[in-house]
């Protein structure tokens, strides 16, 4: 009697996959889609912003934490101690799946960056592992946003533009709460986010390029960038 | 039937392969001892518990090369055992490609009561103090990516990381947590000074007229038992226009903080020259000399220091004696400290 089965040992595994994949039926899938206005970003390419500032974009990262998703029974369901960091090197960071609500989504709330308590205890693994390069060394915290490219308007070393968003001290807090109305005939399925970076330039205010090409630490500068940026994002129509 | 008895002895198998991966290899508690009289440790031991297995790694990772980009720097070429744990005669010490470091090298030595590192207070947590070093372009200029795709692929730390967490990831918080370990034990207590607190030993004149003028003109910023108030303050340095180092005001954003650094501890300190957070003053005379004469007075200089600090020659050299008795030559020498290999070519057993 052949004891060790290579085709059986495969088929059990086969039914383990069949078991798990089983499990989450219904899914909620977020989408986060990138725009420079209305042309979807394309990393090193030349593109125009809002200020008709030519610039290139190389990088493009940022920190979505906390989800609530709330239903339109007032419901809301929390997912603590979520952390996902949004790349747009990285396609499948760019969608989030979560167990489906019973009840349609009226609205979905999340903070851009990452909470207080995470960024003073230690060490963090999975999203918030500090060798994504969202953190800084020399000055603990995490870097919540990262926009860097060239731009001809930056007077700078080979007119690179290096914005990196951060700070959770009292002070210098960066850390924003999104809020997402949801149409009642979106799909509850399906929510697609649209992320405009020129809202970086021109949110609340205007801060084009030329004036600022580089952020780097927490401060003043940070939270005018983060103002603006928690202005980036709006529910596509379906 | 056959099917029957292959499903099941393949499947008993595979439990028995996960059960096997899955084990947990018991670790070695090392008790964290407090000295007596010496406050509660900051460090949260429960986050990261010390284990033999867990110190082993992070002695080796601290003496360990590849942490550096070129493999020309460790964490310990910077700081030296012998000269508790700072950079030996250096005012700045080395870094890749012919780099200085922008500040001098502090000593490694009772981190576990310590909140806030580096002179500006910029790191708020001791597992996370590596990665500066590690990260910076002009000391290990490595990414933390690459060290540990090298510590991946070493068999050694592979079996050491998991003997030491349990667990076969390699991530950058195992990596921090075991340097942790390791530092966390460098505890210097048993100076001189120490001895004659407790009743072993006791001072001769004049390190008991030194100790005397101590506790009346340096105390305040330097008190007991770890010789620093851990606090920042401008202690008259004026701004090295080639460094411009402000200090704090670079983690605050805030004017009161220009030119605060953290107070260094005093412990060892006939062993640290040379002193100051650029390492400007080469022997403690030059800075007897800077705190009586040459302080210059800014906006932000600590209040203390409003008429300078008047010390006499005689002061000065009863100072000296007291603060030699600072040196803890057994924390110099412990050989749980020294490089795992230096300890393997000691051993008699491989001598031929």
């Amino acid at each position: 009697m052949r004891i060790f089965n290579k085709y059986m040992i495969l088929r059990l595994v086969l039914v383990c996959f069949m078991f798990l994949g089983n499990k989450a039926d219904k899914k909620l899938l977020i989408s986060f889609h990138h725009f420079i206005g209305n042309q979807p970003l394309v990393l090193n390419d030349t593109a125009t912003n809002i200020f008709g500032e030519k610039m290139v974009v190389r990088k493009f990262k940022y920190y979505v934490a906390n989800l609530v998703i709330i239903t339109v029974d007032g419901k809301r369901q929390t997912l603590p101690n979520s952390y996902f960091l949004i790349d747009e090197t990285d396609s499948l960071s760019k969608s989030i799946v979560l167990p489906q609500p019973n009840k349609a989504i009226s609205s979905l709330e999340f903070i851009l960056g990452v909470d207080s308590l995470r960024n003073c205890s230690g060490i963090q693994t999975g999203a918030l592992d500090p060798l994504h390069g969202m953190f800084w060394t020399w000055n603990t915290g995490y870097i919540f946003a990262k926009l860097e490219g060239n731009a001809p308007a930056a007077q700078t070393a080979a007119n690179g533009f290096t914005f990196h968003i951060g700070g959770f001290k009292k002070g210098e807090n960066a850390i924003k709460t999104i809020q997402l109305p949801i149409q009642e005939n979106n799909s509850s399925k399906d929510i697609q986010i649209k992320v405009d970076i020129n809202a970086w330039f021109n949110g609340k205010e205007a801060l084009p390029i030329a004036n600022n090409p580089i952020c780097h630490s927490p401060g003043k500068l940070a939270l005018r960038f983060a103002n603006n940026y928690a202005q980036m994002f709006t529910i596509m129509k379906p | 039937m056959k099917i029957a008895v292959s499903i099941l002895v393949s499947g008993l198998f595979i439990v028995t392969g996960i059960a096997w991966i899955q084990r947990t290899i018991p670790t070695h508690p090392i008790h964290f001892i407090v000295p007596k009289g010496w406050p509660k440790p900051l460090y949260d031991f429960s986050k990261n518990p010390i284990t033999k297995e867990g110190f082993e790694l992070g002695r080796k990772l601290f003496y360990d090369v590849r942490l550096s980009k070129d493999g020309q720097f460790s964490c310990a070429s910077c700081h030296q055992q012998f000269a508790a744990f700072s950079t030996f005669d250096h005012p700045l010490s080395h870094g890749f490609n012919n780099q200085q470091t922008s500040r001098n090298a502090p000593s490694l030595q009772n981190l576990a009561w310590q909140q806030n590192f580096m002179a500006d207070g910029g790191i708020t947590h001791l597992d996370l103090q590596p990665l500066a070093p590690i990260t910076a372009e002009n000391e290990m200029a490595e990414t933390i990516q690459n060290v540990l795709k090298k510590l991946k692929s070493d068999k050694t730390y592979q079996s050491m990381f998991r003997a030491a967490f349990g667990k076969e990831t390699i991530n950058t918080q195992g990596l921090g947590k075991a340097l942790s370990q390791f530092m966390l034990l460098l505890v210097s207590n048993h100076s001189k000074y120490d001895k004659v607190m407790r009743g072993e030993d006791s001072f001769l004149l004049a390190e008991k007229l030194g100790y005397q003028i101590f506790q009346t003109k340096c105390i305040s910023c330097h008190p007991a038992p770890f010789f620093t108030d851990f606090q920042y303050r401008n202690a008259g340095l004026p701004l090295n226009d080639y460094l411009k180092d402000y200090g704090r005001l670079k983690i605050t954003n805030n004017a009161i903080d220009s030119l605060l650094f953290r107070v260094p501890s005093l412990r060892n300190i006939a062993l640290t020259a040379p002193y100051g957070h650029d390492g400007r003053f080469t022997s403690l005379i030059n800075l007897f000399d800077h705190y009586r004469k040459q302080m210059v007075l800014g906006p932000t200089t600590d209040s203390l220091f409003k008429n300078r600090l008047p010390l006499s020659n005689f002061e000065i050299g009863q100072l000296r004696a007291f603060l030699h008795t600072l040196t803890d030559t057994l924390f110099t020498k412990d050989p749980r400290f020294a490089d795992p290999l230096y300890n393997k070519l000691l051993d008699p057993n491989h001598l031929h």
